[in-house]
C-alpha cells in the first residue's frame, strides 16, 4: 500500500533446526498407518485360523463348514476346470452387469433428485413423504412389482437394485444440501454467485461427504438386492451359484461365493471412501 | 420517495423479530433509523446479542423479513429490495456490496486462492487482473505464502483474514464488516486496521463496521452507533472528528481518548454495568483492561484530562 507506515514483517524464518521433530512427526504417521493396516488384516486372518482350528478338532461340523485351507483347494478347481471357470464367470458377468447398470441409474437418479429437494423446498415438500414412505420397505417385498411392470428377468432385478440405491443416495444427498453450514450460502448470496457457479463451487462441495456415505451405504444394499433377488429369481449370478450349492450341498462352492460378494463389498467400499477423502480432503481424518 | 443522492443506505424504522424454534418472540432491533452516507465509514458497536449481525444481514440482502423500511442507493443496488443484479458496477470491477461474516465462512473445499477468486466470480475479470487482485489482498492481510494451503491448515485468525481479503478484492460500493478482527491479536489488529483504512482511502467504499471494540470502531469509523442492549435501539450516533490517516498517530490525539471514555461509558451502561459508579479515570482503566489493543489509548485519555 501506498502510505502504510505500520508494515506487517517478513515471513519469518525458522530459527532453530526442526528437522529432527519433522522427522519424528513423519515417523510416527507412518507407523499409524501401518498399526491400522496390520490391524485390518491381521483379525480376519486369525478369525479364519480360528475356524480352521475348530474344524480340524471338529467344534465345527465339515460337512457345513469345510475348513478353509479345503475352501481354498475346491476355489482352485475354478481356475484349472474350463467347465467350472467358464461357469463362475458367467455368473461373476451377469452379476457385475446387473450389479454396475442398477447402481449406476440409482446413485445418478438418487444424486439428480436429491439435489433438487435439497434446493427446492416445494419439491422437498411434496417428495419427502413418497420417499421416507416408500425408503422402509424391504425391498426384496417390491421384487413382485417389478416383475408386473419389467417382466421375469434381467430388468426386473436392475430396477430393483436401482431403486434400493436411489432411496439411500437420495436422502444421503438431499440432507447434505440441508444441513451444511448456512454461512456457505450467505457466502454465495453475499458475493451474488452466478447460479451454476454456486452449485459447483458451492452446494455440492459442500454436500460431498453426506453424498459419498450415501452412495457406500447404496452400494452395500445393491449387493443384498442382487445377491436375494438372484436366489429367488433362479436366473444365474452369484447369488443363484451360493443358492443352487447349497441346495445340492457343495458347500466349498457355495463359501466361495459368499467369499466373492464379500470381498466385492469390502473392496468397493473400501474404494469409495478413498474417493470421498480426495474429494473431501478436509473432512478425511 | 427517492432517497437523497449523497444517502448509500437509508434505514427507517426498521424492526427485526425473529421467532425461536418454539414460536416465542424474540425482538433483536427495534425502530432503528439510520442514514449511511456515500463513502462513509460507519461503525456499530452495542452489547453482545443487541442485533448488530441482525442488522448487517439485512443491509447484505440476506434477510428480507423485517418491517420497516431499508433503501440502497449504492452503484448498481438502487430500491428497496435486496441485492439487485446491476450491470454498471460490475463493469467498473467493482461489486455491490461485500460481506465478512462475524464466524468462519471460508469455504474448506478451496485453498485460500481459490476462496478469494470466488468471491470475483460475478465480476468477470480478466485472468491475469483476477490473479493480480488476489496476490494483492493476500499480501495486504499477511498471507501472501498460502495461497495454496487449505482453510484447514490455518489458525482462526488467518482463516478471518482470508474472509477480510475476499470482501476487499472485489473493491465493494458497500463493504459490510461483522467483527472483522475479533479474532486477531492486539498488534495484527492495528496493523489490519490501517490497512483497511488504506483500502477505503482508495476505493472510497461506503462501510458499515461492526465491532465491540470501541477503540477500534473510533479508529476506523467517521461516525459510530451505539445501540442499547437487546432489542437495539440506537442510543447514541458520535461523530469522530477527523484525526489523520495514522492508526498510530490518531491514537496520540486527547479527542480520541475523550471519545473512547465517552462511548465506554455509554456502552457500560448497557450492559448494565453503572456507569455512574465509575469515574471516567476508572472507566478508561477498565476500557484498557478489557481491551488488549487499548494501551496507548487509554493512556492518553488521561493524560488528556
Ligand atoms: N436465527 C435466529 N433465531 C432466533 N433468534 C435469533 C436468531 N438470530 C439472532 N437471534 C436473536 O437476536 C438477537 C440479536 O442477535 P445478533 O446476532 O444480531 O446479535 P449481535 O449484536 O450480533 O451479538 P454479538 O455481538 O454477540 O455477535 C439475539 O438475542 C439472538 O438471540
Ligand atoms: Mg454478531
Amino acid at each position: 500500500m501506498t502510505t502504510a507506515p505500520v508494515r506487517s514483517a517478513p515471513a519469518p524464518t525458522a530459527h532453530t533446526d526442526v528437522s529432527v521433530q519433522v522427522e519424528r512427526l513423519r515417523r510416527d504417521r507412518t507407523r499409524t498407518r501401518h498399526r491400522r493396516q496390520a490391524w485390518a488384516v491381521l483379525t480376519p486372518l486369525v478369525l479364519l485360523g480360528l475356524w480352521e482350528l475348530a474344524t480340524r478338532v471338529g467344534v465345527l461340523d465339515e460337512r457345513f463348514f469345510p475348513p478353509p485351507t479345503a475352501i481354498l483347494h475346491d476355489s482352485l478347481k475354478f481356475a484349472f476346470d474350463a467347465q467350472m471357470r467358464g461357469e463362475l464367470l458367467d455368473a461373476l458377468g451377469q452379476s457385475g452387469m446387473r450389479l454396475a447398470v442398477g447402481f449406476l441409474i440409482g446413485a445418478v437418479a438418487g444424486l439428480v433428485v436429491g439435489l433438487a429437494t435439497g434446493l427446492h423446498p416445494v419439491t422437498r415438500y411434496a417428495l419427502s413423504s413418497v420417499v421416507n414412505g416408500i425408503y422402509p420397505l424391504p425391498k426384496l417385498a417390491l421384487f413382485p412389482l417389478m416383475i408386473i411392470f419389467f417382466g421375469v428377468g434381467n430388468v426386473s432385478m436392475i430396477a430393483l437394485i436401482a431403486l434400493g440405491v436411489f432411496f439411500i443416495v437420495c436422502i444421503n444427498t438431499s440432507s447434505g444440501v440441508l444441513y451444511t453450514n448456512p454461512v456457505y450460502g450467505d457466502v454465495a448470496t453475499a458475493f451474488e454467485i452466478p447460479r451454476l457457479v454456486r452449485l459447483r463451487s458451492i452446494t455440492v462441495p459442500a454436500a460431498i461427504p453426506s453424498i459419498v456415505d450415501g452412495v457406500r451405504l447404496g452400494f452395500g444394499q445393491a449387493l443384498i438386492i442382487l445377491v436375494s433377488t438372484e436366489f429367488v429369481s433362479g436366473d444365474g449370478g452369484i447369488g443363484y451359484l451360493i443358492w443352487n450349492s447349497w441346495q445340492v450341498l457343495d458347500v466349498p462352492v457355495m463359501f466361495v461365493g459368499l467369499a466373492i460378494v464379500g470381498l466385492t463389498g469390502w473392496l468397493v467400499s473400501a474404494a469409495i471412501t478413498r474417493l470421498g477423502n480426495r474429494l473431501a480432503p478436509w473432512h478425511a481424518e | 420517495m427517492e432517497p437523497p443522492d449523497e444517502t448509500a443506505v437509508r434505514i427507517q424504522g426498521l424492526t427485526k423479530i425473529f421467532l425461536s424454534r418454539k414460536g416465542t418472540a424474540v425482538q433483536a432491533l427495534d425502530s432503528v433509523d439510520l442514514d449511511v452516507q456515500r463513502g462513509e465509514v460507519v461503525a456499530v458497536i452495542g452489547p453482545s446479542g443487541c442485533g448488530k449481525s441482525s442488522l448487517l444481514r439485512i443491509l447484505a440482502g440476506l434477510d428480507d423479513v423485517y418491517d420497516g423500511r431499508v433503501d440502497w442507493n449504492v452503484d448498481g443496488k438502487a430500491g428497496a429490495a435486496g441485492p439487485a443484479p446491476g450491470g454498471e458496477a460490475h463493469r467498473a470491477g467493482r461489486l455491490t456490496s461485500a460481506t465478512v461474516f462475524q464466524s468462519d465462512s471460508t469455504l474448506p473445499w478451496q485453498t485460500v486462492g481459490q476462496n478469494v477468486r470466488l468471491g470475483l466470480c460475478r465480476l468477470r475479470l480478466e485472468r491475469t487482473e483476477a490473479d493480480a487482485r488476489v496476490a494483492e489482498v493476500l499480501d495486504l492481510v499477511g498471507l501472501a505464502g498460502f495461497t495454496q494451503a487449505y482453510p484447514h491448515e490455518l489458525s482462526g485468525g488467518m482463516r478471518q483474514r482470508v474472509a477480510i481479503a475476499r470482501a476487499l478484492a472485489t473493491r465493494p460500493h458497500l463493504l459490510l464488516m461483522d467483527e472483522p478482527l475479533a479474532a486477531l491479536d492486539a498488534q495484527t489488529r492495528l496493523i489490519m486496521q490501517q490497512e483497511v483504512l488504506n483500502i477505503w482511502q482508495q476505493t472510497r467504499s461506503t462501510v458499515v463496521y461492526v465491532t465491540h471494540d470501541i477503540e477500534e470502531a473510533v479508529t476506523v469509523a467517521d461516525r459510530v452507533v451505539v445501540l442499547s442492549a437487546r432489542p437495539g435501539r440506537i442510543r447514541k450516533v458520535r461523530d469522530v472528528p477527523a484525526l489523520g490517516r495514522s492508526v498510530t498517530d490518531m491514537r496520540r490525539e486527547s479527542v480520541f481518548g475523550d471519545l473512547v471514555v465517552d462511548l465506554w461509558e455509554s456502552i457500560a451502561g448497557e450492559v448494565g454495568m453503572s456507569a455512574s459508579a465509575s469515574s471516567p479515570a476508572s472507566a478508561s482503566a477498565s476500557a484498557s483492561g478489557s481491551l488488549p489493543g487499548g494501551g496507548p489509548a487509554a493512556e492518553k485519555a488521561e493524560v488528556a484530562r
